[in-house]
């Protein structure tokens, strides 16, 4: 065989020839290093964000509601302050009408006035639930009613000249109140005074401007509050570090004697719907930390060196410690479920417990070595989304009735490790948290 | 899945594709690799290089020009000639040296794969470059001269010494055989 016919054998020989081997081992090894996958977040990636939705919306439907419901009833009781009012002895003299109404001082005059009252006399409110209430009905019925307010020129403590014209007032009143007024939903047509012996006067609201649409019967769910909590604090970073072994590096952790924890901070701003009656409340919002920490561990790296021949190789083994810095930033969306304590002082107590999952991870890390060897740490060994749980117990000092200050520990514990599995190292966070806040109350 | 549907999926990063295609062609690369490298060792450092060239330059290939295979080897080539590159490449002659004309014997014609494998492993390693270029995967010498930066000529004399030197090694292994069937 010629050497032309031996290097054809050699050619065909390789042409198909495979080396088997652990392709599951390489996969690993070539993995971390590929360009990040455009893959479908999953559903429970959208879960935080969703549900956050859900509770800002719920929170400002249920917060319109309150405030509308709050008004109401905030009306009638002023009508049945007003009420008790006339029953009372005072001898102020009101310089105008709508001031005496509005601070509800009227005059001992008009108490005698009470009992002229007492006619069975019931606006019709019929018209005015409906939606398409006009100025006149609502003036006719002004008019209608006003003649018992006073009975008798005699018994009128303002002079005639100084008396103003209410049925002209009420309607300018009215008239005010039409053009500002939106088209109320309808309420069901029931009369509240009926089984009343006063009649709750229509045109003692009618200076506040809001007894032009009918009262509504006060809503029967639970109220709820929404609030809103700022705060921040510093943070203690709890890590375990577990060091792979790739075969030809090996490490050595020497954080036990040497782990420097610096300054780590929080800061959390969150929303939050608080049931009135049992004081329960869920709250959620976006929360930034910065963790912050210095560590050494020694690097021990086997090095092959390749003769030319191929013949005499040797192994090199170079020992290293290596300081690093670590610096991380997350964005979290937590999710928290709590209940308030309260007693009678100022001082109430809060504990809750949830879940959060970062929005963003940024890692910067940078490592040193004896030598003064700069490194930087690589960014795809971070993982993106990370799930963790918390708990939190902390106090709140009311300052007024809507304002508070919280003073807080949270302890929030991640569920896997901060950095890739393919990573050199798994660092395992658990962070205690100091904070210190302000609560507002709406 | 196909080779068109694998290189479809491996453009859209789908990491799938992209492990698949690692199970199905990694033992033939792997075999290209061994030949260049002087070890296993080096031989898998090769291969997980070429396939992270493979997979952030798959965007470029186009299955109108060629087939998935060779461009999967020509970059397993490529990625074996940087690391050569970072070693410092010598072309002198070593030691042993061969007659102009030798006749190998014909029972070499029933050496496998992995036996040549062992046989053109002992050439060094400027020798076994050349070699493995020009008469395995078949580059002219003006290809290899552009990939290994050096003159044409120095290619065609590097590719007359490896085979020299091949022959050489064959007589050795002729003799020592024949000597130890004396004894």
């Amino acid at each position: 065989m010629n050497q032309e016919q031996f290097e054809d054998h050699i050619k065909k020989s390789f042409d198909t020839h495979q080396v088997p081997l652990d392709t599951n081992e390489l996969w690993s090894a070539i993995e971390t290093d590929l360009p990040a996958e455009k893959k479908r977040r999953p559903f429970f990636f959208w879960l935080p964000f969703g549900l956050s939705g859900l509770i800002l919306l719920g929170t400002i439907a249920f917060y319109q509601y309150d405030r509308f419901s709050n008004e109401h009833t905030q009306a009638i009781d002023q009508v049945n302050n007003n009420l008790v009012e006339h029953t009372s002895t005072t001898t102020q003299q009101p310089t105008t009408l709508n001031t005496a109404f509005t601070e509800n001082k009227i005059n001992t005059k008009t108490q005698t006035i009470t009992p002229v009252l007492s006619k069975p006399t019931t606006i019709n409110t019929s018209n005015s639930n409906t939606k398409h209430t006009t100025k006149k009905d609502i003036t006719n019925t002004i008019q209608e009613n006003s003649s018992f307010l006073y009975t008798s020129e005699k018994e009128n403590p303002l002079p005639n000249q100084k008396r103003p014209t209410l049925s002209t007032e009420l309607s300018t009143s009215v008239e005010t109140s039409i053009k500002t007024e939106k088209v109320l939903p309808e309420s069901p047509k029931i009369n509240r005074f009926e089984n009343l012996d006063v009649l709750p006067i229509h045109w003692v609201d009618l200076d506040n401007h809001v007894t032009t649409r009918p009262t509504p019967i006060p809503p029967s769910f639970p109220t709820w509050r929404l609030f809103t909590v700022l705060q921040g604090g510093t943070t203690f970073v709890n890590k375990t570090i577990q060091t792979n072994t790739n075969g030809v590096q090996n490490y050595t952790d020497l954080r036990k004697n040497t782990e420097t924890p610096i300054l780590s901070y929080q800061f959390s701003g969150l929303v939050g719907l608080q049931h009135q009656k049992t004081h329960w409340y869920i709250k959620t919002g976006l929360q930034y930390q910065q963790l912050n920490d210095i560590f050494d561990y020694k690097q021990e790296t086997q090095r092959i060196l390749y003769s030319l021949t191929g013949s005499d190789n040797q192994t090199e083994l170079t020992t290293r410690t290596i300081r690093h810095y670590n610096q991380i930033q997350l964005l979290e969306i937590p999710v928290l479920i709590g209940k308030t304590f309260r007693n009678r002082h100022r001082i109430s107590l809060d504990i809750e417990a949830g879940v959060a999952t970062s929005l963003s991870l940024q890692a910067n890390g940078r490592f040193i070595d004896e030598q003064m060897e700069l490194g930087v740490l690589d960014k795809t060994m971070f993982r993106q989304q990370n799930w963790s749980v918390l708990a939190a117990i902390g106090g709140a000092y009311q300052l007024n009735p809507k304002t508070a200050l919280t003073l807080g520990i949270a302890y929030q514990q991640y569920l896997s490790s901060l950095k890739v599995r393919k990573a050199l190292t798994t660092d395992q966070y658990g962070l205690l948290n100091i904070r210190l806040g302000i609560k507002q109350v709406f | 899945m196909n080779d068109n549907q694998l290189i479809r999926a491996c453009q859209q990063n789908d990491r799938t594709a992209q492990r698949l295609m690692v199970e199905q062609y990694s033992p033939l690369l792997y075999s290209i690799s061994l030949r260049y490298a002087p070890d296993a060792s080096f031989a898998k450092d090769i291969l997980q290089e070429g396939l992270i060239r493979v997979f952030k330059n798959i965007h470029q290939f186009d299955p109108a020009k060629g087939k998935l295979k060779s461009w999967l080897c020509k970059i397993i080539i490529n990625a074996a000639l940087t690391h050569y590159k970072k070693l410092r490449y010598d072309t002198e002659v070593y030691g042993l040296d061969a007659p102009d004309h030798v006749e190998i014997p014909d029972v070499y014609a029933q050496l496998g794969a992995e036996e040549l494998m062992k046989l053109i492993g002992q050439l060094p390693e400027g020798y076994r470059l050349v070699f493995n270029l020009s008469i395995i995967e078949g580059y002219s010498h003006k290809e290899i001269a552009e990939l290994l930066n050096i003159k044409e000529a120095s290619s065609r004399s590097q590719l007359q010494r490896a085979r020299k030197h091949l022959q050489a090694i064959i007589l050795k292994e002729e003799n020592e055989y024949y000597e130890s069937r004396a004894i």
